[in-house]
């Protein structure tokens, strides 16, 4: 015994019976599979970009006690956690969200003590768009485009002008229907009231991510916590800042900064001014929706023709970005184009901040192409009145712009009508799908 | 303690056949229980006119569950008898036996041809004889089915007959045909192998990028059933799964001018709720 | 027993490498006595909001005066950067010269900062009827691949008609933080219009896809107490509250978050954020003036 004690590690290796190796792996194995991968209650993560940015703006760092913390504990206070969703008492939510779908929707995958599905965000979204709603889940990178950051509140296809929320049935119908061309696919077979339940919790992550940058942004943002910080948070400039102050002054600032703090976490504050503006403004997307004017009695050849003639005109520009061709190869389409999703942390004049973003998870910028039009590929849906809906309204967060108030509605028409029956069938364009030269007919 | 490993290679077959035989008849343990298998681990109901690719699937079955009980017994019968720790015979050096080796190469090689000749006819009625119409012309395809990551988009020709003009319909992983009408399906794939799968057609065929096939079924039962992607074809393939709905001719008309006025809207109108 | 040290190291060894977990850099974790205090006062149990902001006791004002400045730049100014101007050339860049970015426009021999702009800010109540709610159509044009002002003020209450004097299209895409969003395509010689709906605190970016090097500010103010310096770097604003402190904000293109002068009217200050709080003499005018020399590094 006592010759064991005093061995080297060596020697207790040699001491060893095999079958205690045995065991050792085993209990080893067990631990790295429990250690491992043990997740966590999932979490809402804070929009680190969005600090970042406001950081880099202001070139100041956010406190993580007085406004990184607090912006988290305003969140959870209003919109709950990802296991259980809470929405905050703004007046008219409840036409907004329902609650009881966005619970559908929310929590880990599995069914409840009637078998009524549960969890069908995490088990039909989540990969994609994030537990947070931020388009950066683990396939995101994979993907091109990539999947919608909720955040913003942005939505590309949408029968509301730029500016304006979409509505309730613009989100909807592309869970149904998803977006052709890109990986967001149909979600067509799911019950009425599971595409229902994801509507609503999209539109939850949507408001909350809403709340959180116009906290990160307008509230907390605009703080200076140089006086609230210790000293070895504080930068040069900062420090400098803190020590001109004498001791009165600065008692007095980091009061004044509490009290901002403490009015940012009241319910007046999160009610009327952060939550209840964004919200109404997704109450009266239903409101907002383009009208879409008759669709003019013509000969569809008459009108495509016009659409053709129109399309090519100074007047609409088209051209310009979808090309000569409509291949999507305009002079404009060399130039950087960036969607706003990507321009929010990405400058292409300026690429040196990228590498911080990157490091948090921004993914890495692709550049947006004009559509390529002869391919009948439309991703906002083939109805005709989709069509109208973005060459009218353009599409939000994209380059495409709305079209000038000097085309009237009847000239949209003729354009949809170009774009829709004429363009991706005409001579030129490559009607069949890509068949490589070695295609073998079978049968 | 020796005969524990015969009893433990008998299992297995008896442990095969339960499993099948379970199977067909829809016997799980547990039913009800929270843990409950699912039913329904046998072929899903047939809704097609033909019998010919289930009867060969058991034909085979059957050849082959034969020779698994035979060999099963065969194999635990050796062990036991000539279990090391029991069996006081003594070793007997052999150097084959020539006619048990002609015997077990013929009777395989008969079997084998035996299948290969009695499949010619389910081969040639999946692959060869494409039906036809009244005046002997090969029947065109109802609709493409173009598998995407991770869908099926289903176009149907439109009133002209030819897919890729603009009267095309356009619907996503709710494919409709009529009931009683031979079904003739365009498959293609847009980017990699995907495979249409329509379990209660018995329809199975990789679909390749670039290659063009065509398969056919004639349903005869009125129902909805699923379109599966039986080949692996990236992370979301559990997800590719579609609908394939047998209406009677009216009910697909219907149904179909009814799609196509929707894809075709230019009129907009909140649409009800639907609760 | 010998072996329980070498288990632990084992163990210890195989949880870290198995973990999961990538460092985080900065965790932030809501405190749960946090969340249920913000949630409560949420609910609306007045006791819980307690912190009735107290009124602060606030001098009032007692005359309006003009506010008037210039800005000067102490030093070489920093060169521009060049543009790229790469399509429809024939109407953007017609003598094909090398064309700089309006950022930094400094006149040679005033030294005088353009596009300098200065906000001040006064409760509601304070502002000067003539210095708000105006309702005029106001001009905003482009010409030759660029807008005419490259920095442009309006009131909230103002319409802006967007112009385009050339040939081709333009559109002019842009994100208020406040008011809605817009991208609209303007042809050649045509116009579209805006209408903006609430002030904002900042200049936001204008730009255009279809000729990405253009760009420009728009400052929408839910009042007229804002100036945007001249090609000498001067500025005026009249009706401004005076007798009572007044916050005034500089914001340059360059320096989104404020301003940081050397010295103003002779004087070195330091201003966080381009801020700073000043009272206008109601009786001695040429007391309201402000000579604020930026410094070239700046920039």
């Amino acid at each position: 015994m006592m010759r064991q004690e005093i061995t080297s590690m060596n020697a207790v290796y040699s001491n060893m019976r095999r079958g205690d190796w045995a065991r050792w792996t085993l209990l080893a194995i067990g631990v790295i599979a429990t250690a491992g991968c043990f997740s966590p209650a999932a979490q809402f993560e804070l929009n680190m970009i969005a600090v970042h940015k406001r950081e880099l703006e202001s070139e100041a760092t956010f406190s993580t006690q007085y406004q990184l913390q607090p912006i988290a504990e305003i969140l959870e206070a209003s919109f709950g956690t990802p296991d259980n969703p809470v929405l905050p008492p703004v007046p008219g939510i409840e036409d907004v969200l329902d609650l009881e779908k966005i619970k559908m929707a929310a929590g880990p995958y599995g069914s409840d003590e009637n078998g009524k599905q549960r969890g069908l965000y995490r088990q039909h979204c989540v990969h994609c768009h994030g537990i947070t709603g931020d388009g950066a889940g683990p396939t995101a990178a994979f993907l091109n485009p990539y999947p919608r950051d909720y955040r913003p509140g942005k939505f590309k296809f949408k029968s509301t002008a730029s500016g304006q929320e979409p509505t309730h049935q613009d989100l909807n119908r592309i869970i149904r229907d998803g977006a052709a061309g890109t990986a967001m696919p149909s979600f067509k077979l799911l019950d009425s009231d599971e595409i229902e339940a994801l509507t609503h919790y999209v539109k939850y992550l949507s408001i909350r991510g809403q709340t959180e940058l116009y906290l990160i942004e307008a509230e907390f943002g605009e703080l200076l916590p140089a006086v609230v910080k210790p000293a070895s948070e504080r930068n040069a400039e900062e420090q400098e800042y803190v020590e001109s102050l004498t001791e009165e002054e600065l008692e007095e600032e980091k009061a004044e900064f509490l009290e901002e703090v403490a009015f940012f976490e009241s319910r007046e504050n999160i009610v009327e001014e952060v939550v209840g503006p964004i919200v109404e403004k997704w109450m009266n997307a239903g409101d907002e929706v383009t009208e879409i004017a008759e669709k003019p009695e013509m000969e569809m050849k008459e009108s495509i023709a016009k659409g053709r003639e129109l399309f090519f005109s100074a007047k609409t520009g088209c051209a310009g970005c979808h090309g000569e061709s409509a291949l999507g190869d305009g002079q404009t389409a060399e130039a950087d184009f960036y969607d706003d999703w990507t321009r929010f942390y990405y400058d292409p004049n300026d690429p040196s901040t990228l590498e911080g973003y990157l490091a948090l998870g921004a993914l890495e910028p692709r550049k947006l192409r004009p559509r390529n039009l002869r391919q009948g590929v439309f991703r906002g849906g083939r109805r005709p009145i989709d069509i109208f809906w973005r060459i009218r309204n353009g599409i939000e967060g994209a380059k495409m712009p709305a079209a000038p108030p000097i085309v009237t509605d009847e000239e949209i028409w003729h354009l949809v009508d170009f774009v829709r029956y004429g363009l991706p069938y005409d001579a030129l364009s490559e009607n069949e799908p890509h068949q490589p030269e070695n295609v073998r007919v079978r049968n | 303690m020796g005969r524990v490993w015969s009893i433990l290679f008998l299992t297995v077959p008896i442990f095969g056949v339960w499993t099948f035989v379970s199977a067909m008849n829809d016997w799980w343990p547990m039913s009800g229980g929270s843990f409950a298998f699912s039913s329904g681990h046998w072929f899903p109901s047939l809704d097609v006119s033909d019998h010919v690719k289930d009867h060969l699937f058991y034909v085979i079955l059957y050849l082959t569950g034969v020779v698994f009980i035979g060999t099963g017994a065969v194999l635990f019968w050796i062990l036991w008898r000539y279990d090391g720790a029991t069996n006081a015979d003594p070793v007997v050096f052999s150097h084959g036996s020539h006619a048990l080796e002609v015997i077990w190469s013929i009777l395989p090689a008969v079997v084998l041809l035996f299948i290969a000749i009695y499949q010619m006819d389910a081969w040639a009625g999946a692959r060869m004889r494409r039906p036809t119409m009244a005046d002997g012309a090969i029947k065109p395809p109802l609709c493409r089915v173009t598998g995407r990551q991770f869908e099926w988009r289903i176009q149907y020709p439109g009133e002209d007959g030819r897919l890729d003009t603009p009267d095309d319909l356009h619907v996503l992983n709710d494919l409709h045909v009529p009931v009683d009408e031979e079904i003739v399906i365009e498959i293609e794939s847009m980017d990699v192998l995907h495979s249409f799968f329509l379990p209660n057609m018995r329809v199975k065929q990789d679909v390749v990028p670039g290659m063009r096939q065509y398969v056919w079924f004639h349903p005869v039962k009125e129902g909805v059933s699923d379109i599966v992607c039986a080949e692996l074809c990236g992370w979301g393939h559990y997800k590719m799964r579609g609908r394939i709905t047998v209406d009677n001719a009216a009910e697909f008309d219907r149904w179909y001018s009814a799609a196509y006025a929707e894809q075709e809207t230019s009129q907009f109108s909140l649409p009800e709720e639907e609760e | 027993m010998k072996r329980i040290p070498l288990l632990i190291i084992v163990l210890i060894t195989a949880w870290v490498s198995g973990g999961c977990d990538t460092e985080i850099a900065r965790q932030v974790v809501p405190r749960p006595g946090r969340v249920l205090a913000i949630r409560e006062a949420l609910r609306g149990d007045e006791e819980a909001a307690t912190t009735e902001p107290t009124e602060p006791v606030m001098q009032k004002p007692t005359e309006f005066v003009t506010l008037r400045g210039q800005f000067q730049i102490q030093g070489t100014p920093p060169a521009n950067p060049v543009l790229s101007v790469t399509k429809d050339t024939a109407v953007c860049n017609p003598n094909n010269v090398t064309i700089y970015a309006p950022q930094v426009v400094v006149d040679p021999q005033s030294k005088g900062i353009k596009n300098m702009v200065v906000m001040v800010e006064v409760p509601d109540d304070w502002v000067h009827p003539d210095a708000k709610g105006a309702t005029d159509e106001v001009k905003f044009d482009q010409k030759a691949c660029e807008f005419v002002d490259h920095v442009f003020g309006m009131q909230a209450t103002e319409t802006l008609e967007i112009l385009n004097s050339d040939p081709i299209a333009h559109n002019t895409k842009m994100e208020p933080r406040r008011n809605t969003a817009s991208n609209v395509n303007v042809p050649g010689g045509t116009s579209t219009t805006y209408k903006p709906t609430a002030g904002e605190k900042d200049p936001f970016e204008v730009t255009c896809s279809i000729h990405p090097w253009m760009k420009a500010y728009i400052l929408i103010r839910s009042n007229g107490y804002y100036a945007i310096s001249g090609d000498d770097g001067s500025f005026e604003i009249a009706n401004v509250p005076a007798g009572a402190p007044i916050q005034v904000r500089v914001w340059h293109e360059t320096q989104p978050s404020g301003v940081s002068p050397t010295t103003v009217n002779g004087q070195p200050v330091s201003w966080r954020k381009g801020e700073f709080t000043m009272t206008l003499d109601p009786t001695d005018e040429s007391k309201n003036e402000l000579a604020v020399v930026v410094d070239a590094s700046t920039f």
